[in-house]
């Protein structure tokens, strides 16, 4: 798999949480990439490693943008 | 025509092109002469106890065709005693009035000595002074040169003496040989310096003969460390320029010294904060007439771009110079490979795959052609195909529109801190390595 490919699928998986209205709350970083905390309005929790450097960019542009609708 | 004057601390200069304290300037017939070429100012080589030096001082570096790309040397100031060159800068002052003539001078870390030798080069008029705590090789193992710039406390220290004494601008002339160049530019600053000139040269080993086992230069057999100069060195002087330049505390005009060659160069220099320049390698490889050239495009450079005087060039790129945490993440380009320019060498295609990102693919046409192309969405945009590729315009850099705002790393990491670390959740299946 390319990297592009690689990224594209931990895009994916970041946008149908965000498109399911989860918020990030917390991010870990790691040697293994990033975890990224996601939490739902209803309660429900999940946690994502995000290894790409592009998602790793993509999901801080998010953070940027929920942070300015807080 | 553009006017190239300078005024660098109080130091007029009729262009920014200066000979170095060097070789070049040992002799008032040498910098005479070097002012009827149409250099605006030299600085005169370093004075101070006269020494002896060795026989076998030079040594180039040639690099795949390009004749003296770096130059070493481990020739100590000068040689003569200090009466001698007193009567020739005061002769050639005369001669050229309206040229700027310092002089270098380097003594041992004490404050008599250095007292005496401003007192007695300012008494037969000289435009300014330079402080050599730069001087890697000889000098520095008696204390002075390199081993007094590379302290902050005795950079701080002798400019306050000289600076005790002297009636002229004061320019301290700071060693690369250190890791942060700013911390002895801003104690030449604190000691009261008028401006700073850099770089001196570095440390170096020009080579070893692998025949004779001997290094490059030797003396009857042996070497020692010298300075290194020329095109080789000019992206490490830049840098240092600029990170004097964009530093506040540092805040006094800049000498800009360092393998520059021509004015292309010079402009560099200035653009990242430099008032004037100091050249030494380039004259020594092709001689003094050299400064015609440097005038010309200088002028013809200023002219196109509508300015009116060099002095407008003056520190323009400067902020344009930051921290990597302080760089768009979002920003983008990609190779793109001309089909109709590309003359399918390879090259890039075996930078790419062997190391770097893998993403320039070979392939065939429905002629059986060979051609390259990029796969955009892999490419990183890391410039090394188009940095190796032979000929020119055949990759080009395209930059990428971004949908997002610019983000830097230190965005990002405040960002990151904002949210905080999350907490731990529990039980594997609410994980997802995605």
């Amino acid at each position: 798999m390319s990297a592009y490919e690689q990224y594209v699928g931990e895009k994916n998986k970041i946008d149908a949480y965000i498109e399911q209205q989860y918020i990030i709350t917390g991010v870990r970083e790691g040697l293994s990439g990033d975890w990224l905390e996601l939490k739902h309005p209803g309660g429900d929790e999940t946690a994502l490693l995000v290894e790409t450097a592009d998602a790793r960019k993509y999901f801080a542009n998010l953070l940027i943008k929920q942070s300015r609708k807080v | 025509m553009a006017d190239l004057r300078i005024d660098l601390a109080g130091i007029a200069s009729p262009n920014p092109f200066w000979l170095a304290s060097a070789p070049p300037t040992n002799t008032g017939y040498q910098v005479q002469r070097a002012f009827e070429a149409g250099w605006g100012g030299a600085v005169w080589k370093t004075l101070g106890d006269p020494i002896i030096n060795t026989s076998s001082r030079f040594a180039a570096v040639h690099f795949n065709g390009q004749r003296v790309a770096g130059f070493n040397n481990i020739e100590l100031i000068s040689d003569r005693p200090l009466e001698v060159n007193l009567k020739e800068i005061y002769e050639t002052k005369k001669r050229f009035p309206g040229h700027a003539i310092i002089v270098s001078l380097m003594v041992e870390p004490k404050r008599e000595k250095w007292h005496e030798i401003v007192k007695k080069v300012e008494a037969i008029g000289v435009d300014g002074l330079e402080l050599n705590f730069g001087c890697p090789h000889g000098m520095a193992e008696r204390g002075m040169g390199a081993a007094s710039g590379q302290q902050p406390d005795l950079v701080e220290m002798q400019t306050m003496w000289v600076k005790e004494a002297a009636q002229t601008p004061v320019i301290v002339k700071l060693t690369p040989n250190i890791t942060d160049i700013t911390a002895t530019a801003k104690a030449a600053v604190r000691g009261g310096a008028d401006a700073i000139s850099l770089i001196n040269t570095i440390n170096s080993l020009a080579g070893v003969d692998i025949d004779t086992w001997n290094t490059v230069p030797h003396v009857g057999g042996k070497g020692a460390h010298g300075g290194y100069c020329g095109p080789a060195v000019k992206p490490i002087a830049l840098n240092m320029v600029a990170e004097c330049a964009r530093n506040p505390l540092v805040g006094v005009p800049i000498s800009g010294i360092g393998g520059i060659s021509n004015w292309r160069d010079a402009v560099e220099f200035i653009l990242m904060g430099s008032t004037g320049v100091q050249i030494c390698t380039a004259a020594m490889h092709h001689g003094f007439s050299i400064v015609e050239d440097m005038i010309d495009g200088l002028n013809n450079y200023l002219e196109d771009k509508g300015l009116n005087s060099v002095t407008e060039l003056i520190g323009k790129s400067v902020e344009r110079y930051s921290e990597w945490g302080d760089l768009d993440l979002n920003y983008a380009v990609v190779a793109r490979i001309e089909q109709e320019t590309c003359i399918v060498c390879n090259k890039c295609h075996i930078a790419c795959e062997d190391t770097s990102h893998q993403c320039i693919e070979r392939h065939t046409d429905e002629h059986g052609a060979a051609y390259l192309k990029v796969r955009e969405e892999d490419c990183v945009g890391c410039n090394l195909c188009s940095i190796v590729c032979p000929v020119e315009g055949a990759i080009s850099m395209i930059e990428v529109p971004s949908t997002e705002l610019p983000l830097s790393w230190n965005q990002r990491q405040a960002a990151i801190a904002a949210v905080g670390k999350g907490k731990e959740v529990d039980g594997t299946d609410k994980k997802e390595a995605v």
